[in-house]
């Protein structure tokens, strides 16, 4: 199993949620977990930074004083030069500028720089899933990915309409999901490989899709809420701000629209038109009901005013309008049917429009506000052209309304299958051309790891050991460490696996077990009293009749181990159901299997060659809950999209059962 | 490469299929987008120069160009080499009188000298042979009689490509280079009057247009300006519906580009007349060199209006009342953020006054704030003694740096504030 990096926004979350369903994955998250805790079903859950070693942190931290410092007296010491000098603020005040939040900055990157080789380490990265590939933290992912060759795909947070300024038009990551064709013109025009960009929609606004036919209900929910009448205009403002990331930005934008919007409200309430405005605000603008009450109050607009920051879909859903300045909620609008306009401003132009005239969406200068959304409101013919237009232009700014999510995670699945393609070659190709235990990083840990859960059901003290695909020899390892005058034999057809088994075993055998002559490599009858086959008789092409050629070389009282995959596994059912029998590198579907068993298959393989099986044990599958109910109990289950009744306890202990472990004696 | 073989042969089968026809259709002949002022600038343009009431539309199309004509009374003959097109404009005329010929450009299947005036709009721009296709359509027309038809100008080409200190063709795309689809004639005023004069003709006026169309009708002077490529277009399509707009860009093209010379836009009107008048040819080329010199000596005012004549008087006046329509302003100095555009402020503080000139070139203030605090961006680590002093684990972090400091640089440089709060 790998893993997954989400540096993606809570409101994206859906998306990590549909990947781990596709690829059942370790989750690393940056911040708290709790969010993310259902997804536990689908494998662990982890804070990236809660990999780092309080020690490591505190290394870090110093690496990073102690840089920022040195740059801090370069800078001071030697000046600015070069194109650097062409600014036109004093160089103290540049330098304090640069300087003043290096130190902190710079150990933000290098902490996740850490986390992520950590997090890399321990269970190989199979993809970084993030919001900006322009912002410190998703930046510094994209790059560590660029360095470490792992793919990084960025999910657009808004639908890209204007033009890409400044640290804005940059393109970091390796894919990028954008909202529809609109957003990835400006990459296009950048000269982003169009195979890069998916147009896949918004995961963010796929509760648009059910959302518009429960208009009667959102509305008076709200309208019980906040007292709208049932004659009130509900008109929606969403706020602007200066992001200040360009010269080209108003700094007064917030104010000065927001007074544009109540003017034009206060002069259609003069005229008799019953407006209720609800401004709503971005989460972030800390502190704006009060900035925005005594706007209000300034321009005589104390009344019928809602101040929002949350709910934006509902109230975009119950509004009769949505005015906004250049801002996706327009797009939110054309979603959700209802008429936006664009209050239009010089720098809205001077960055690029993000409407053109046939968009749907209606422009009104400042001092044309009230005329417009007089228009919108009194105007059936206006309202019914606008929203049409709106939703045939709609797969242009947001493709796939509902499904956005869904999209994005098989964008991240793909994006990891291609990294796979491209650095390990596909799947089948092991059948070909055995990788080397290097190369599959995280995932050697089944030549490197022992067997532990194999080595506890040993009965008594093994003598002779027979460990068949033994790979890097851990388990015969871990065994002769426990019992010092055990004698290991280790099988391994791997040459290099059976190079580092060598140093750690008695004896290894590189060889095809299947056409291993026991006597010939010097076993004599009755001598072996433990055979070890850890998932490899499952690899064979006749594992009924190594077990009938091994057993005159086992003592009376021999133990054969095994561990073999279950494929009447609930998971595996799924996929079944599902059309997917996908096989891949390792696992209940590794490539290189030949035989399927279910507990049922396994006994007649032990009995029908002449054993009898003394203990069942199970590892149990991740993936597949637990259900807590008494040991008779009969239940109902839905899951995977399957529905079965009457399932017993003892079929769901199979069910959940990725390998069974059998304790084996001849018969 | 595009041989000329295969360009006539692509443009002249292109639009023969019915789809392509509806896509024509639906790009040209609705007053979508910038095509309302283009339909309006080209038709004026023939309306005001042809003669006559006898008058043949050669690749007639959709109707694009005749049928209101025809409506208001012209004969018109439509000719196209499409069967296609000439059902689509079948049914566009609807009760309107036209005849509709199938034929090709090279040998119209009309009697010699049997009409007043030849009409032929977006077509001699995609055959190589122009020269071969005048020839023709000189001998239907009766002797002072006129052709009217549009090319895209290389005068235009080669002012910018000489302004920016590069080839003509590099100013093109490679598509535009070498596929015969995107093939587009490119010819100058001297290359119209030397065919024409070969040909028995004279120039009468040759009309530049297209200055802000938008679309395919590209102003290479607005390269790296705010309205180039499709945002620019995005401003530009409000004028289907923004009368001010509308009627601001229809002045910009009319009253103020028209006069000037082919090296001001991409596209011009060629207005040619069936009369042996050498000095008439003369006069108009002698017209585009003047213009072309009251530029190259830094344009101002007076000097354009010794050329132009007393209508450039009225520019500052009807230019302030447009600009009075915050749209149009915009758009002004979206066209002036162009760095071709630069050299124009003189002229342009002479039409409006010094004032409404830094109004619309702060645009390239702001444009120089961005640049500089972007290149220090690149380049301030360079100041240090140990550049890598960033690079943490092979990872550059400096980069990610980037992006609070452009705001926190941006605040100090421009917006005058405590960086980042």
């Amino acid at each position: 199993m790998g893993a997954i990096v989400s540096l993606l926004w809570l409101k994206n979350r859906e998306v990590v949620r549909q990947y781990l369903a596709r690829v059942p994955s370790m989750l690393y998250v940056i911040g708290p977990t709790e969010p993310y805790r259902q997804y536990a079903a689908f494998g662990r859950v982890e804070s990236l930074h809660a990999l780092l070693s309080p020690q490591l942190q505190t290394s870090i931290a110093e690496d990073a004083a102690a840089r920022a410092a040195a740059v801090a007296s370069d800078l001071s010491a030697a000046g600015w030069t070069g194109a650097a000098a062409d600014l036109r603020s004093d160089r103290a005040t540049v330098t304090r500028t640069v300087t003043a939040r290096l130190e902190e900055r710079l150990r933000e990157s290098m902490l996740l720089i850490a986390a992520l080789d950590s997090a890399h380490e321990r269970d190989g990265i199979d993809v970084v899933a993030l919001n900006e590939d322009v912002m410190p933290a998703g930046k510094t992912a994209a790059l560590w990915g660029r360095a470490r060759g792992v793919p990084s795909v960025t999910i657009s947070h808004s639908a890209i309409l204007g033009r890409l300024y400044t640290v804005h038009r940059e393109f970091n990551a390796d894919r990028a999901v954008v909202f529809g064709r609109r957003g990835g013109l400006p990459y296009a025009e950048m000269g982003v490989d169009p195979a890069c960009l998916a147009a896949s929609g918004n995961p963010a606004w796929d509760a648009y899709a059910a959302l518009p036919s429960q208009r009667g209900t959102v509305r008076s929910e709200l309208a019980a809420r906040y007292g709208i009448g049932a004659n009130e205009f509900l008109v929606v403002f969403a706020t602007t701000w200066s992001a200040r990331f360009t010269a080209f930005c108003d700094a007064d934008a917030y104010a000065s629209t927001l007074r544009a919007v109540l003017r034009a409200v206060r002069d259609l309430r003069a005229r008799g038109v019953p407006i209720r405005l609800v401004v709503k605000d971005r989460p972030t603008e800390d502190g704006g009901a009060v900035v925005v009450a005594a706007l209000c109050k300034e321009e005589g607009l104390e009344t019928g005013v809602i101040y929002a920051r949350g709910e934006t879909e509902r109230f975009v859903v119950a509004a009769d309008t949505v005015v906004s300045v250049d801002s996706n909620i327009s797009v939110e609008a054309m979603l959700a049917g209802v008429p936006a306009i664009n209050l239009w401003t010089p720098m809205g132009w001077l960055n690029g429009p993000f409407f053109d005239a046939e968009d749907g969406v209606l422009e009104a200068a400042p001092e044309k506000l009230a005329a417009a959304i007089a228009m919108t409101l009194g105007d059936a013919n206006l309202r019914g052209l606008l929203t049409a237009t709106a939703a045939r232009r709609l797969p242009e700014f947001a493709a796939a309304p509902g499904t956005a999510a869904v999209r994005a995670a098989e964008l991240l699945v793909r994006s990891h299958a291609n990294a796979a393609a491209q650095s390990r070659g596909y799947v089948w190709e092991e059948l070909s051309r055995p990788r080397r235990i290097v190369d599959k990083g995280a995932q050697a840990t089944y030549f490197l790891n022992p067997r532990n859960e194999l080595l506890q059901m040993l009965a008594h003290e093994p003598r002779v050991v027979l460990d068949v695909g033994c790979g890097g020899g851990a388990t015969g390892a871990e065994l002769k460490r426990v019992y010092p005058k055990a004698v290991v034999h280790g099988v391994e057809l791997s040459g290099e696996a059976a190079a580092y088994a060598v140093a750690r075993l008695d004896r290894v055998l590189q060889e095809n077990v299947e056409t291993m002559d026991f006597a010939g490599a010097g076993f004599a009858p009755g001598s072996i009293d433990v055979v070890f086959f850890p998932d490899v008789l499952e690899h064979l092409y006749d594992p009924w009749n190594l077990l009938r050629r091994v057993k005159p070389f086992l003592a009376p009282d021999a133990q054969v181990l095994a561990s073999i995959p279950n494929v009447r596994n609930l998971w595996l059912l799924g996929e079944l159901f599902k059309g997917r029998w996908d096989y891949v590198e390792e696992g209940l579907l590794d490539v290189t299997h030949i035989r399927f068993f279910t507990r049922k298959s396994v006994e007649e393989l032990f009995v029908q060659t002449g054993y009898r099986i003394a203990r069942w044990g199970a590892n149990y599958d991740p993936r597949v809950p637990t259900v807590t109910a008494p040991t008779d109990a009969l239940l109902n289950v839905e899951i995977y999209g399957l529905t079965m009744k009457d399932v017993s306890m003892r079929d769901l202990e199979e069910f959940r059962t990725i390998q069974f472990l059998v304790d084996a004696a001849p018969a | 490469m595009a041989t000329d073989e295969n360009v006539i042969e692509f443009k002249t089968g292109a639009w023969k299929s019915s789809e392509m026809v509806a896509s024509y259709a639906s790009r040209m002949h609705e007053n979508r987008g910038t095509n309302r002022l283009k339909n309006r600038v080209e038709l004026a343009l023939c309306r005001d120069n042809l003669r006559g009431t006898r008058i043949v539309d050669v690749g007639v199309g959709t109707g694009r160009g005749s049928l209101s004509l025809a409506r208001d009374g012209f004969e018109v003959t439509g000719i196209d080499i499409s069967q296609a097109m000439l059902d689509h404009c079948r049914r566009e005329a609807g009760e309107i009188p036209i005849e509709l010929l199938l034929g090709d450009l090279t040998a119209l299947p009309v009697e010699s000298e049997s009409f007043d005036s030849l009409l032929s709009l977006n077509v001699v721009v995609h055959f190589p042979n122009w020269r071969e296709v005048l020839r023709d359509w000189a001998r239907v027309v009766r002797p002072g009689g006129r052709l009217v038809f549009d090319v895209h100008s290389f005068d235009h080409l080669a002012a910018v490509a000489r302004a920016r200190g590069c080839e003509p063709a590099d100013l093109l795309t490679q598509e535009q280079r070498e596929d015969p689809g995107a093939y587009m004639l490119r010819i100058g005023a001297r290359d119209v009057a030397e065919a024409a004069e070969s040909l028995g003709l004279c120039v009468r006026k040759l009309v530049p247009y297209a200055a802000v169309l938008g679309g395919g009708n590209a102003n290479y002077w607005l390269q790296d300006s705010r309205l180039w490529g499709y945002l620019g277009d995005r401003a530009l399509s409000w004028m289907a519906v923004d009368e001010q707009l509308f009627s601001f860009g229809s002045f910009v093209e009319e009253q103020m580009i028209a006069r000037l010379s082919t090296g001001a836009t991409g596209r011009f009107m060629v207005v040619l007349e069936k009369l042996n008048d050498p000095a008439q040819t003369r006069g108009v080329l002698a017209y585009q060199k003047a213009i072309g010199a009251a530029f190259a000596g830094g344009a101002r005012l007076e000097s354009l209006r010794a050329v132009v004549g007393p209508e450039a008087a009225a520019w500052p006046g009807a230019l302030t009342g447009h600009l009075g329509h915050a749209p149009n302003r915009t758009l002004l100095a979206m066209m002036l953020s162009s760095p071709a555009a630069l050299h124009l402020r003189p002229l342009v503080e002479d039409l409006l006054g010094a004032p409404a000139a830094a109004e619309l070139y702060e645009g390239n203030r702001l444009q120089r704030v961005d640049d500089r605090v972007a290149a220090f961006l690149q380049t301030w680590r360079t100041t240090l003694s140990h550049p890598d002093r960033f690079t943490f684990r092979g990872v550059d972090a400096g980069r990610a740096l980037e992006y609070d400091l452009m705001r926190d640089l941006l605040d100090i440089e421009h917006f005058k504030r405590e960086p980042g709060v």
